[in-house]
């Protein structure tokens, strides 16, 4: 069969549905990765808009531009936005999109989770979003504090909502973590033993383990939450032998790993982007994975650095400040590898690398304030104060947003086939690197001259005055830096460079098939003999041949040296993952209300997964015996 | 039919590798076991906030507390473990590639399973607090909550899983699928020990 013939066959096999029913059915991974990128991307800029809200109500001292309520919903939903709607899903959305590339595998382990995963993702944010727009969206915190968000303090319907957007989000998280640590241990092309990985892979890989023990602390948190909400359950309630601070263990015991589940991809990308620009190896691959296994370990055992002010005894306190600090050691280490790599390496300036350059800059403040907040002395000083805000903004920003621009950047031509322009593109750079400084940094001062976070309007004779004015025109210009990287991409993808396959002469299996890439991802698999799979390929590399072009066939490798093991069938669109996503979303909606959507949604998403489950023709080898 | 190799290249062939495979090769057996891992992850916080809260208490549980009769929770330990025994005839037999105890060991364990759901519903009728009474009546409710959820989804996954082997045709890659239903079951059945005891026999 010559290769043509093959491109038909297997084009017609892999055939992406198109339109709504497309949208909805169907379950290639460059699909669902495209679906959860652009969603969390919109999701961004709604948080980014109530961000410019924020600060144009804060730029002067008794101002009345929103209302003290209208504000309490704004940092709420922002803060909710930014950590659920957005970080999360966008890197678990390139995740799905770009890892299987990497390892040369045609599709995922389970398509149809990763289906159901993100329309639950979508329910969830809609959900949240119908709330805000409808004037009772949630205004308690992104961490909804008990009792604040507790029956007593916030009667209605707001925290409910909040609740269950937490319940559909983790959802959507802990699927697609599934799905995407089975795919990195089993999908590998042959020869990619687990320490030839790309480190991206890794870093996803690290972090879908996080997500899986992480995420199920803050769905119990949140499910009793919403139950002492609407049947009126005791956990909470101090009267009756509950206890407010039961909230706070089991939230940061998620919500402190959820800062290194944002941020460790960050890195991954960080360590990708300078390998590509700077055409070496980063310095220290073993140390580099290592690093962020041991960041994922300590990052389990310091969420009490959180609640320093809540009165807890000395000894817990010490050891907590301890073990924040010892974050900083696999931190240091991969900032040294970096460092170390651009000073040896080559040293090409295209704009993703200046995003490497703006967060080896902003990260590294970010750390520093850290290192000073993990101290109890002077956290007491600093909690909920904008010193605060100002740090979570320098490592989440520095750390995720800086790479993740400078990545998306880089892996645009292979989404689009177009390059980015890079004239714009440093311009963006620009906006976003002064836009970010103006706004945060002078937000380190206000915390320090003790401006409280999420307060709606200060008096003028605070001092506070000049600092949120800048602060305020800090904002505008990353607003503008946000929408430069808007316009480029669509005048790009209307008229960039056409890419082909390898724009940057890149090293990982991504850059090994066509830009974008055919739905079969590559013609015929590849095999690699080291890590960077292509800068290290043989001349008459092989490759793999074998399957059968009228099935959707993948290869599953043996979990350490990713040697051939068997294939797998998987799936055809189908539109059960979806209907099983609406069907929670009618029992989780419902339960806002009524505790009956509780059965409710059991029984409708019961007929959806039967549906799910239920054998397809049988085409494989039967048993001898059959009934 | 399957594709051949391009001419003048080096290739590997996996035309001739399996469809299946059990075990630690399957991605679905890393599947079910990252499932479990969240699972457990839900039950052992429900486990920390029952021992956090009882930490504030003197006397715990709080007085007045009722228990469902203990013979009748013991009933549905019991029930719960006899599943394991037919269960374990297909988990063996899966791996034979033979049906018949397969479905024997399907239909035994449903049935088992099943009487573990009657007798978990008369415990639930008989506990003498409610969710609202007090934070050991919501902790406690939650966890029978949790359970009792993986209980009925495990008996209807069962149920559904035997109505399908004595329905037929059976592929041979269906053989893991069925030793890894075995395994959630089990889970089932082992998540609610530690539970049993403590909300039977912790008492200060």
């Amino acid at each position: 069969m010559i290769d043509l013939e093959l491109h038909v066959q297997l084009a017609e096999t892999w055939r992406k549905p198109r339109g709504l029913w497309g949208w909805l059915t169907d379950n290639h991974h460059t699909t669902i990765g495209m679906n959860f990128i652009v969603t969390s991307f919109v999701f961004f800029l709604l948080g980014g808009i109530e961000a410019i809200l924020m600060r144009t109500q804060l730029a002067r001292p008794e101002n009345h531009f929103v209302t003290n309520d209208f504000y309490n919903q704004l940092f709420t939903t922002h803060g909710s936005t930014m950590m659920f709607l957005f970080a999360v899903p966008m890197i678990e959305g390139l995740g799905i999109y770009i890892v299987p590339l990497m390892l040369g595998t045609r599709q995922m382990s389970f398509p149809r989770l990763n289906q159901f995963s993100y329309f639950s993702y979508l329910i969830g944010g809609l959900l949240l979003y119908a709330g805000f727009f409808l004037n009772f969206g949630p205004d308690a915190g992104w961490f909804s504090y008990v009792p604040l968000s507790g029956p007593e303090f916030a009667p209605g319907k707001r925290i409910d909502i909040w609740a269950q957007m937490i319940t559909f989000t983790e959802i959507g998280s802990l699927g697609g973590a599934v799905s995407m640590i089975a795919t990195i241990f089993k999908h590998r092309a042959p020869g990619m033993s687990l320490n030839r990985m790309p480190l991206f892979v890794w870093g996803e890989l690290v972090t879908s383990f996080m997500i899986v023990f992480a995420m199920p602390a803050v769905m119990v948190a949140s499910s009793m939450l919403a139950s002492d909400r609407l049947i009126a359950t005791q956990f909470f309630n101090k009267a009756e032998g509950g206890d407010v601070l039961l909230w706070q263990h089991l939230f940061w015991f998620f919500g402190h790993p959820e800062v290194y589940i944002i941020f460790i991809p960050g890195t991954t990308m960080m360590s990708t982007l300078v390998s590509a620009f700077t055409k070496r190896p980063v310095f220290g691959y073993v140390g580099m994975v290592l690093s962020l296994v041991a960041t994922a370990f300590v990052g389990f055992g310091v969420w009490v650095h959180h609640m320093f002010a809540t009165g807890l005894p000395e000894l817990g306190l010490s050891f907590f400040t301890a073990s924040s600090v010892l974050i900083t050691i696999p931190t240091a280490f991969q900032v040294f590898s970096w460092i170390i790599t651009i000073f040896h390496g080559k040293f090409i300036v295209r704009t993703p690398m200046l995003y490497v350059l703006g967060f080896l800059f902003i990260f590294v403040m970010g750390g520093l304030s850290g290192v000073m907040l993990a101290s109890t002395p002077l956290d007491w000083q600093l909690h909920d104060t904008f010193f605060v805000v100002a740090h979570l903004h320098y490592v989440l920003i520095g750390g995720m947003l800086f790479p993740l621009i400078g990545a998306l950047t880089y892996w645009f031509p292979k989404f689009t086939g177009k390059m980015m322009n890079e004239t714009l593109g440093r311009w963006t750079f620009a906006f976003f690197f002064v836009g970010f400084n103006l706004t945060f940094f002078p937000m380190h001062n206000l915390g320090l001259h003790g401006m409280p976070r999420r307060v709606y309007t200060y008096l003028p004779t605070m001092g506070w005055n000049n600092l949120n004015m800048l602060s305020t025109v800090g904002a505008y210009v990353l607003g503008v830096g946000v929408l430069l990287f808007m316009a480029n991409a669509v005048i790009s993808l209307r008229s960039g460079a056409i890419a082909g396959d390898n724009p940057w002469g890149s090293f990982s299996l991504e850059w090994f098939t066509s830009s974008p890439p055919p739905p079969y991802n590559f013609l015929y698999l590849p095999t690699t003999r080291d890590r960077y799979e292509i800068w290290t390929m043989a001349d008459d590399q092989p490759l793999v041949t074998g399957f059968r072009p009228d099935r959707r066939e993948v290869l599953i490798t043996k979990l350490m040296d990713a040697f051939p093991d068997h294939k797998i069938e998987t799936p055809r669109p189908t539109i059960w993952p979806t209907l099983l996503a609406g069907a929670t979303g009618i029992g989780v909606i419902t339960a806002i209300f009524t505790p009956w959507g509780v059965p409710l949604g059991m029984l409708l998403a019961g007929i959806a997964l039967t549906g799910w489950f239920w054998p397809k023709p049988p085409h494989h080898e039967l048993l001898e015996e059959q009934p | 039919m399957s594709e051949t190799a391009p001419v003048g290249r080096r290739f590997v062939d996996v035309s001739e590798l399996p469809m299946f495979a059990f075990g630690p090769r399957d991605p679905i057996w890393w599947g079910l076991w990252l499932l479990l891992a969240i699972e457990s992850t839900m039950f052992v916080l429900l486990a920390s906030s029952y021992f956090y809260l009882r930490g504030n208490e003197s006397t715990w549980p709080p007085p007045g507390v009722h228990q469902a009769p203990l013979w009748l929770t013991a009933l549905t330990v019991v029930a719960l473990l006899l599943s394991v025994i037919p269960t374990w005839w297909a988990f063996r037999a899966a791996i034979q590639f033979r049906l018949r105890p397969i479905q024997i060991g399907f239909l035994l364990g449903t049935l088992a399973s099943a009487a573990a759901c009657v007798t978990r519903a008369y415990e639930l009728a008989t506990i003498g607090y409610n969710w609202n009474s007090h934070a050991y009546g919501s902790i406690v409710w939650a966890i029978y909550f949790m359970h009792t959820f993986h209980l009925t989804s495990g008996t209807v996954e069962n149920a559904v899983m035997t109505v399908l082997l004595f329905k037929g045709p059976v592929e041979k890659k269906l053989m893991p699928d069925i030793r890894l239903s075995c395994i959630y079951w089990w889970f089932v059945v082992v998540s609610w020990i530690p539970f049993w005891i403590v909300i039977m026999f912790d008492k200060s």
